[in-house]
């Protein structure tokens, strides 16, 4: 029963070869390759008089799973660089791939054995999931785990499309006054808060922040979160340092220089001290020298950014003044504590998204991330201007009749457009709050008003929830 | 009170130039005992700096007595001093921190940027018949313990530290590479502290002999300096990435090696000093938090390095190959430069006539 679907995706087909693909659903994999089977059947709509027919699409996700319709997708340094490179170290593009991993969007469907969501939610996903059983993920550090799956890590398919699976317990319920852009940032602010814990990052650190792209503005609002009592940063950009100071930063540095034992003299004269920690953002060679040189003797040098391979170090100088040199990798049970940072109003992430496009023009959307154009720095692809969920809490009236006329508006007390039919007031399950949400946003709907007018592409997944997006 | 007795001292006037030379003898300053050295170690930093004149920033500008691994006998007290009494045995703690700053505080005082260390330019070192130290950087002798393992703690208590720092534990698999007398006292240490299973390589087999014969389960020729082929023979031959590497060499293609091999999560301490910029496989190293800290001497160490030695647990005497008097101080030093006979470590009798 697979049928055509309207599955958009940016794949990437080889390095240089980026393009927004309509994928059948029989052709899409899941992250665990699990192959969702779409059907597609006809409900009928009655409303306002109208019987309308709408598609509506079933998917089944696999078990412990949900299918997520994707609403908001930030592109992030490594996808770039997979479109113009093809690799990455080790892992190289040998087949076509859609990207994204910074991501967010409403559950569709819940797959078998799914209790912790459901459909309706609005959910952040954690894109890599390890495999559970080995003594990394036993032990807490799953980040490490040798079998972890990434998504848009080649070979693994990214959520960079209109639908995606994942596993359950990787997505995190977002609180309705969270935005799907700041679920979608929580992605780089678990690298933030990553890089903050292993560094020792408290009440009080001085800390240099190497880089104010994305990661090193991220490292910046969430170690002023933890308390850190002055934060420095550096960056060959003076926009960059601009924002970087607008969101918090005490002090900015600009790197014109190569030299890390000059720069490193700058920053302790900005700072008026040698910063405990450095968190580097940027993988440059000559920025990770001057992070060494800069740091107190017995701190920590956090390397986040990826640059090349082998880089020359001033090893006996990190080495004889015991400034421990980390490395970060993603993050391991940071999610939760970036959502409570965000949903808690601590941390506002919001300046971060500079440039949106929508699915269509992704194209330019890579392309303005690459370049970082405009003073680009969280370019964002959404996929729906506006998307709702009708659900409804009631339980108890489930009456679908077909032949309800229309005999009243709003009833406060049983919430929602009541019809009259053989049965009694009744009032069906989600089309009714469907149709208030609608009436909120529309003002006054008249009985010419078809649903059709006003919705699209509606899924149920089940008889309480329905996700539909709004024409405007 | 000047003594009846002469002071020679091992002197380095400058690079290359080391003579056995009568030097005044000094006074115990205030919290300070006047020692009468009985025996000194020579350290890889001692031969280097006859050999170079020089170590990273520390150039000897001036003449300077070397030897830091010492033990002795309290000869005379300072004013102040109520720990120690004339006659007792100690060794000596040869690097003594400012005691007020942050550092020195919080207990890291070996970072203490104002820290007087012996045989460092231009602090004088130990090798001499007396020597004067700080009351509270002596740690007395237990009668059973020698005057040898006295000067050993030194050496130890870096083992000690480099262990510590990087997380030693019960059931711990180690890799140390390089099996001169830090490689030596960092396994010994390992070992005490539980470790499971230790690895240790080194160029020179008759070095990887003596290292099983106290202790390691493993050995490796270090026959290749491609890092990863290195990796490999050492996770092959231990079954196992081990979750601590302590790099004791400081040569590059070592340091690299024990990258490479460290498992995911680990970490890599770095402890042997080599060249000041060395090309590392920093990604690596990176995407798989293994991550690489620097041990410099020790803080705080002393006292278990003298309870492992006391009690028993720990025997460092099979590290003391080749014993020389004062007079014959250049002739120990030539052995130490050249590892010749199979020396370990090379201790001067400076009490032995």
């Amino acid at each position: 029963m697979a049928g055509e679907s309207k599955n958009l995706a940016v794949l990437l087909r080889k390095k240089g070869d980026l393009e927004v693909h309509k994928s059948y659903f029989t052709e899409y994999m899941s992250v665990l390759s699990t192959p969702i089977f779409i059907y597609t059947e006809h409900v009928q709509l009655n409303w306002l008089g109208v019987t309308v027919k709408v598609e509506v699409e079933k998917p089944s996700p696999g078990e412990n799973e949900v299918l997520l319709a994707i609403d908001s997708v930030g592109i992030c340094g490594t996808d770039v660089h997979f479109w113009t490179h093809g690799e990455i170290g080790d892992f190289i593009v040998k087949a076509p791939m859609i990207l994204g991993h910074e991501s967010s969007g409403v559950v569709a469907a819940l797959g078998k054995g799914v209790s912790t969501l459901k459909v309706g939610d609005r959910v952040a996903i954690e894109p890599s999931v390890p495999c559970r059983k080995c003594d990394y993920c036993k032990g807490g550090r799953y980040n490490l785990c040798p079998d972890i799956v990434c998504g848009s890590t080649p070979p693994v398919h990214g959520s960079l499309a209109n639908y995606y699976c994942h596993a359950a317990d990787f997505c995190y319920k977002l609180p309705d006054h969270v935005s799907f852009e700041e679920g979608a940032l929580l992605e780089p602010l678990s690298v933030g808060v990553h890089a903050c814990r292993r560094s020792g990052v408290t009440l009080g650190s001085k800390l240099l922040v190497c880089g104010a792209g994305p990661i090193g503005l991220v490292s910046l609002l969430t170690a002023k979160a933890m308390g850190a009592a002055q934060v420095i940063i550096t960056d060959i950009d003076q926009g960059r340092l601009d924002v970087g100071k607008q969101i918090g930063a005490d002090f900015t540095v600009l790197a014109d220089s190569e030299d890390g034992r000059e720069m490193a003299k700058k920053i302790e004269s900005t700072l008026g001290c040698m910063p405990d920690i450095s968190i580097e953002c940027s993988g440059v060679p000559s920025s990770i020298q001057t992070g060494i040189y800069a740091t107190r003797s017995g701190g920590v040098f956090a390397l986040v950014g990826l640059g090349p391979s082998d880089v020359t170090l001033p090893i006996v100088n990190a080495a004889v003044r015991e400034v421990d040199i980390i490395g970060i990798l993603r993050y391991a049970n940071c999610f939760p504590t970036a959502l409570a940072m965000i949903a808690s109003g601590k941390v506002d992430v919001k300046p971060l998204v500079t440039h949106r496009f929508t699915l269509a023009k992704s194209l330019d959307a890579f392309e303005t991330a690459r370049t970082g154009a405009g003073g680009a720095i969280k370019v964002m692809i959404k996929f729906k201007t506006f998307r709702g969920v009708a659900y409804s809490t009631d339980v108890s009236n489930f009456y679908y009749d077909q032949n309800m006329m229309p005999v009243g508006d709003w009833h406060p007390r049983m919430e929602g457009l009541v019809y009259y039919s053989s049965r009694g007031w009744v009032h069906a399950d989600w089309t009714a709050v469907l149709a208030r949400q609608l009436k909120k946003h529309y003002g006054n709907i008249t009985p010419a008003n078809t649903i059709r007018d006003l919705v699209s592409n509606v899924q149920t997944g089940d008889t309480h929830t329905a996700i539909y997006d709004l024409k405007n | 009170m000047a003594g009846e007795s002469k002071n020679l001292a091992v002197l380095l006037r400058k690079k290359g130039d080391l003579e056995v030379v009568e030097v005044e003898k000094p006074s115990p300053g205030e919290n300070e005992v006047l020692l009468a050295i009985d025996s000194v170690g020579i350290c890889g930093t001692d031969v280097h700096f006859w050999t170079h004149g020089e170590i990273g920033d520390f150039i000897v500008k001036a003449p300077m007595i070397l030897g830091h691994e010492s033990s002795g006998v309290v000869a005379a007290l300072g004013k102040g001093v109520s720990t120690l009494k004339v006659g007792d045995r100690v060794a000596i703690e040869p690097s003594v921190p400012c005691r007020k700053c942050d550092y020195c505080k919080g207990g890291r005082y070996n970072l203490c940027p104002d820290i007087v260390c012996g045989s460092t330019p231009p602090v004088h070192g130990s090798l001499a018949n007396y020597y004067c130290h700080a009351a509270d950087f002596c740690y007395k002798l237990p009668d059973h313990v020698s005057f040898e393992e006295g000067a050993l703690l030194e050496p130890l208590s870096v083992g000690v530290h480099a262990c510590r720092r990087s997380g030693v534990t019960l059931g711990s698999k180690l890799l140390v590479c390089g099996a001169g007398p830090i490689g030596l006292v960092s396994l010994l240490t390992a070992k005490a502290m539980g470790a499971a299973q230790v690895i240790i390589t080194d160029i020179d087999q008759g070095r990887l002999d003596v290292g099983k014969q106290i202790g390691a389960d493993f050995t490796v020729l270090a026959d290749s300096e491609d890092g990863r082929e290195m990796a490999k023979k050492i996770e092959s031959t231990l079954g196992c990435m081990p979750d601590i590497s302590i790099e004791c060499s400081g040569v590059p293609s070592s340091i690299q090696t024990g990258i490479y091999a460290t498992r995911s999560g680990g970490v890599f301490a770095l402890v042997g000093l080599g060249p000041s910029d060395v090309t590392l496989p920093i990604v690596n190293a990176a995407v798989r938090e293994v991550d690489i800290i620097g041990i410099l001497r020790y803080a705080n160490c002393f006292p278990t390095a003298l309870a492992m030695i006391a009690s028993g647990k720990v025997d460092v005497k099979p590290l003391v190959t080749h014993r020389f008097t004062l007079a014959k101080s250049l002739d120990a030093f030539e052995t130490a430069r050249t590892g010749a006979g199979g020396a370990i470590k090379v201790m001067i009798k400076v009490a032995d006539k």
